[in-house]
C-alpha cells in the first residue's frame, strides 16, 4: 500500500507514515485537549491502528476519560509535540493529531465534540456537526 | 492561544522540559512543556530579549478569563480554520506595538 500521509514533530525526532484514509476527523474542545493543545481544540484524524507507522521513541501519559475509558496519548519527549492518542475501548484505532501531519494534507475536521467545555470566546464553525459531549463511536471499519 | 505576561510575573513549579528552536519569525524561542504529559506551558523569546512571555491559555485554570484580542500568523492557518472576523488579523508575527504589549 502506498503512503497517503507523512508527518513529524517540531524537532523531527519522530516521523509518521500513514497508509489508508481516516475513518473520521474531529475537533475536540474537552478541557484536557485544551491543556494539550495550548488553549484551542485538538484536531484529530482517526485511522486504523495498523495503518499508522511511527519512527522514533515516544513518551506517553494517560488520563481517565469521562466515558470511563483510559485515553493514552503519545508525544515527543524532546519537543513535547503530541503525536497520537489511543482509547482503551478502541485499541484498533489511532487518533493522530493534525499538527503532526505534514501539510498540505487536505484534511479538515468534520465534527466538533465536547463543545460544552469550549471557552466562551471560542469560534466553532457552525457548518460542523456538533456534540456537547462525546459522540457515538466511529464504525469499527470502513 | 497565548496570554502575554512580563516574564518576571510568571512563576512555575514542578519539572519543566525546555526546547529551543528558531521560530518562523527568525527569533530564538524556548518552549517549556511538562515532561510527563507533554502539555506546552509557555513560549519565551531568548533572542531578542525583553519580549513578553506567552503563557499557553489551555494551562490556565480558567481559560474563559481572557479572550484573544488579535490573531497572528493568520497566513499559516489551515483553509478550514474559522478565525473570529471581529479580531485584527496579522498575516505573520505581531507588529512591534503588539509584540511588546503585555496586557
Ligand atoms: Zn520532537
Ligand atoms: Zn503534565
Amino acid at each position: 500500500m502506498s503512503t497517503n500521509y507523512t508527518g513529524r514533530c517540531t524537532c523531527s525526532s519522530i516521523s509518521i507514515s500513514i497508509v489508508g484514509e481516516p475513518i473520521a476527523t474531529r475537533q475536540c474542545w474537552c478541557r484536557q485537549c485544551q491543556q494539550l493543545a495550548l488553549g484551542g481544540p485538538s484536531n484529530n484524524a482517526i485511522f486504523k491502528a495498523e495503518e499508522v507507522q511511527i519512527q522514533g521513541t515516544l513518551a506517553s501519559s494517560s488520563w481517565a476519560a469521562a466515558s470511563g475509558n483510559t485515553l493514552t496519548f503519545h508525544f515527543c519527549p524532546s519537543c513535547g509535540t503530541q503525536i497520537y492518542a489511543q482509547s482503551s475501548a478502541r485499541p484498533h484505532l489511532k487518533t493522530v493529531r493534525f499538527g503532526a501531519i505534514d501539510e498540505p494534507h487536505g484534511l479538515s475536521p468534520s465534527v466538533a465534540i465536547w463543545t460544552e467545555e469550549a471557552p466562551a470566546w471560542a469560534i466553532i464553525n457552525p457548518a460542523l456537526e456538533q456534540w456537547p459531549q462525546q459522540p457515538p463511536a466511529p464504525p469499527p471499519s470502513k | 492561544m497565548n496570554v502575554l505576561f512580563p516574564e518576571e510575573a510568571v512563576h512555575y513549579e514542578g519539572p519543566m522540559s525546555k526546547f529551543r528552536m528558531t521560530a518562523d519569525s527568525g527569533n530564538t524561542v524556548e518552549r517549556g512543556f511538562c515532561p510527563t504529559c507533554g502539555a506546552q506551558m509557555y513560549s519565551r523569546t531568548v533572542e531578542p530579549t525583553g519580549l513578553p512571555m506567552r503563557v499557553r491559555a489551555g494551562t490556565l485554570d480558567n481559560p474563559d478569563l481572557i479572550a484573544p484580542s488579535a490573531i497572528i500568523w493568520a497566513e499559516s492557518a489551515p483553509a478550514w480554520a474559522k478565525l473570529d472576523p471581529d479580531l485584527p488579523h496579522h498575516p505573520a508575527g505581531p507588529p512591534a506595538h503588539l509584540a511588546n504589549k503585555t496586557s
